[in-house]
């Protein structure tokens, strides 16, 4: 009997390292993965990282629906694939005031997905949703931009007092607060996306909630897609939709998108060729990065987004803009994004990065552990053991936890702080930094158009993704003060004075620029790299043509297949 | 007993003076290498556990949580035996505090398990009658229960402490026990000793813990010999599933959960923590087996 235990032991061991050393062993070829694609010619398989908190435009505010919605909804202007510039959508063309605060869309004839016929007030109807304070939307500031939009969100005025009006079926008429120089590139972001007013109205005739209106059985869309099936943490289907304006243009027949959180497994999924492309918001892990550096379908590019920690202000002991800032200047980023992330990110304490739209950056100091420990003295803790320990939450991902595990170690072995860490599902992690129920909470933040404002509005005491609670009438007065500039170079000055004065009490703690790294099959064209990670599906295919070894692939920084774009 | 004793040599008497249970357990155990040699490397284990990391610190100046992040994760040396992980901290050293989580884990809450699954034992089977059905029915909804979703909801409820993850697996680990120590009381509460004990006036109490209880230590200590090893990978799944101990405390679960992610481009933060836990795992089942071949007189040879 002995023996036999023995002798399974020794098979075990042997069985251990044979896995191990094949798991070990380099692959020769050029890619990593495999190389033919498991699914039919027009069907392409992506991750989407988690469940989606909303599916709708009005609602949204997290990426991962964005992406959906990005797909399935088509607004008045699209976001050119590469460059981002706007591109006509559901509006052929339109006029702008001499003062440019109003703007005329004259629409396409086009339906919804049931074959309804699309209208101005569609759109009316979407964009007073978004800012009515009964929809609740945490993105209700993106309709302050119109007339009116601030008010009613306050519910000092009328919904319908709106500056957004149809003047006919087919002309609709928006009405700014300030010139912004960013609005058509904005236009498109999912926010504005029209919803379908007659599904509304014919949910209620029924007697369902209209909340379900996105769930498969009941959405209707005026996008490229439509979703068929949903199944929870699972995947989604989503079927071309036939009614879309532009469906001539559209290669892939179905798209399936799944909800897996961990990078790692993705990757692996990626490798097995369980997925085309692990999709816009899976990062890959870190450990692997000087790993994949060698493959063709490493892909990496800049992409405008701010990892940075939230912090709840309203509790001790972080209610002291000392210790915040004692908590900020004891990271050291340099090193964070060198040997953790190892992306490429740029280490940096800045909201705004620098460059942007021509904006400067403030470079604050991004690591200064003598200062920390002189501003934690002064705030009344000479040593870190005295103050309470504080909480760090994160979204589950390996990623989240690497960055949380080497700022608890910085804190700790800096400023003797002792830091719990605390993982958490996507939406109950929405919810909670919703509750202000965090002291510290991780979020990343992707600007929604090329302007610094896009980062700043985040501090506003109105805008309802603001999740520290600190709010400030002289940095709100500066950024309304700053918009309302004709001059681009004197409103850049006076946002950069506004940031300024907000990170000095440091209400959030910003660590890096991001970049984006993904990984693409070889066989799938259409994906380009932008400083959104904005990836319309409606581009994409499949090249049934490829063979491994085939030199020639598409870089996503290249494309080597012109866009054809409908006008 | 005198007569016999005549005419015997010196060590034969000794032989037949009657050697314990105990005593023969102890020379059948000495004779299993397997057992013995498991018995001794848990030893040399549990000595590195407790020391070794306090030992790096004073010899080489690594302790398990200070991150050293441009000392990257670097394979195996002469100075880092089992390299640096992630972070830059020397993976001995880890190992080793992680082993001693994961050992005082498995021994505290099999522990546990073992101390309410005696006496609720005892107790079930010496009363019998209503009482034993009503323990064991007990018994028998909770073996019905998803045992990884009570431990699961457990932890959640009571918070992710290292204390209470012992208790929440004990708690739930004794049933085995439980069940063991009732059929043993079964069958002895019929001997006479029981009786004798009974008339002599013992109380309920007296009798199960001074009789009954005793007798029952052999498979008591076999179903703890084996729990153990159990535990362990009950608290290394919870720590893989991150509801374990809590970062920057390493536990064998966690690293090896680390390790499983990173095992194509850095193998040793794999196979260090996941070699020493099989190896910790197979002999803690050898030493069980051991004691149990060991403890039972039929196996006598």
């Amino acid at each position: 009997m002995h023996k036999t235990t023995f002798q399974s032991y020794v098979v075990f061991v042997l069985t251990f390292i044979t896995v191990l050393a094949t798991g070990c062993q380099q692959q020769s070829s050029p890619y990593f993965g495999t190389v033919k694609p498991r699914h039919g010619p027009k069907e392409i398989w992506i991750n989407n990282s988690s469940e989606p908190e909303w599916l709708d435009p009005g609602r949204c505010s997290d990426s991962t629906g964005g992406e959906i919605i990005w797909n399935t909804f088509e607004g008045l202007v699209q976001a050119h694939p590469a460059t981002l510039k706007p591109l006509p959508a559901i509006a052929t063309h339109w006029d702008i005031s001499d003062d440019g605060r109003v703007y005329r869309f004259y629409l396409r004839p086009s339906f919804w997905s049931d074959g309804h016929p699309l209208t101005a007030d569609d759109f009316v109807f979407a964009l007073r949703r978004l800012v009515d304070p009964q929809t609740g939307s945490k993105y209700a500031s993106n309709g302050f931009i119109f007339k009116k939009g601030l008010a009613i969100s306050r519910g000092e005025a009328a919904v319908n007092s709106l500056g957004v009006r149809a003047l006919d079926s087919r002309t609709l008429e928006i009405e700014l607060v300030d010139p912004l120089p960013y609005f058509l590139n904005f236009l498109s972001f999912y926010s504005f996306m029209p919803i379908p007013q007659h599904l509304f109205q014919n949910l209620q005739e029924r007697g369902i909630d209209q909340d379900l209106w996105t769930r498969p059985e009941h959405v209707v869309c005026n996008g490229a897609f439509q979703m068929t099936d949903w199944q929870f943490r699972q995947h989604m289907t989503f079927e071309k939709n036939m009614k879309y304006w532009d469906a001539d243009s559209v290669k892939l027949d179905r798209v399936r998108v799944a909800m897996v959180e961990s990078s790692t497994t993705a990757m692996n999924m990626y490798v097995a060729g369980e997925f085309d492309w692990p999709g816009g918001s899976t990062s890959l892990p870190a450990e692997f990065m000087d790993h994949l550096e060698s493959y063709k379908d490493f892909h990496r590019h800049p992409y405008l987004g701010v990892y940075f920690y939230w912090i709840n202000t309203t509790k001790p002991p972080l209610d002291d803009p000392l210790v915040r800032r004692a908590l900020s200047l004891a990271i050291d980023r340099d090193s964070l994004v060198k040997h953790v992330t190892r992306g490429g990110q740029i280490g940096s304490s800045d909201l705004v990065p620098d460059g942007l739209a021509g904006y400067e950056g403030l470079y604050l100091p991004v690591y200064d552990p003598a200062e920390a420990r002189r501003l934690l003295a002064e705030a009344g803790y000479p040593t870190g053991q005295d103050l309470p320990e504080v909480t760090l939450s994160f979204n589950t991902s390996e990623g989240h936890k690497q960055v949380a595990e080497a700022i608890q170690a910085m804190w700790q072995q800096e400023l003797g702080i002792t830091v719990e860490l605390e993982n958490q599902e996507w939406k109950v992690f929405l919810a909670n930094a919703e509750q202000m129920n965090f002291q510290i909470s991780r979020m990343g933040w992707i600007g929604d158009y090329a302007d610094p404002y896009t980062f700043l509005e985040l501090l506003t005491s109105d805008c309802g993704n603001n999740h520290s609670n600190w709010s400030s009438k002289t940095y709100d007065a500066l950024l309304e003060q700053a918009n309302q500039h004709n001059d681009p170079e004197e409103r850049l000055k006076i946002l950069r004075k506004a940031e300024a004065f907000a990170l000095a009490e440091q209400p959030l703690i910003p660590l890096y620029v991001y970049t984006r790294t993904q990984l693409i099959k070889p066989y799938v064209q259409g994906i380009w790299g932008n400083h959104q990670d904005r990836h319309p599906w409606k581009y994409m295919w499949i090249d049934e043509s490829f063979e491994p070894g085939e030199e020639n692939i598409e870089s996503v920084n290249t494309p080597r297949k012109a866009i054809q774009v409908h006008k | 007993m005198k007569c016999i004793q005549v005419g015997l040599r010196s060590d034969e008497i000794d032989s037949r003076a009657g050697s314990s249970l105990w005593e023969d357990a102890w020379k059948r155990l000495q004779k299993n290498k397997l057992a013995w040699m498991s018995g001794l490397f848990l030893v040399l284990l549990g000595i590195g556990c407790c020391f070794g990391p306090a030992f790096l610190q004073v010899v080489w100046g690594y302790d398990d949580h200070t991150q050293n992040l441009a000392y990257g994760p670097q394979p195996p040396s002469l100075e880092h035996p089992f390299g640096t992980d992630f972070y830059g901290r020397d993976l001995l050293a880890r190992v080793l505090s992680g082993a001693r989580v994961s050992l005082s884990v498995g021994l505290l809450a099999a522990f546990v398990a073992a101390l309410i699954g005696t006496i609720y034992g005892a107790v079930s089977g010496y009363f019998g009658g209503v009482v034993d059905s009503l323990m064991m029915r007990i018994v028998d909804i909770l073996y019905a229960l998803p045992y990884m979703f009570l431990v699961i909801i457990l932890v959640t409820i009571l918070g992710k402490s290292l204390v209470l993850l012992f208790l929440a697996l004990g708690a739930v680990g004794w049933l085995l026990t439980a069940r063991v120590v009732r059929g043993q009381v079964l069958s002895l509460k019929e001997q006479d000793f029981v009786l004798a004990a009974r008339s002599l006036g013992t109380t309920n109490r007296g009798i199960i813990f001074e009789h009954l209880i005793p007798n029952t230590l052999s498979s008591v200590i076999v179903t703890f010999t084996l729990t153990v090893p159990s535990m362990i990978l009950q608290e290394a799944f919870l720590s893989f599933l991150g509801l374990g101990v809590q970062p920057p405390q390493p536990s064998l679960g966690s690293l090896i959960n680390d390790g499983a992610n990173q095992m194509l481009v850095f193998w040793w933060t794999l196979v260090f923590p996941g070699g020493i836990m099989a190896t910790m795992l197979f002999a803690l089942n050898f030493l069980g087996d051991g004691i149990r071949d060991a403890l039972d007189p039929r196996m006598k040879t």
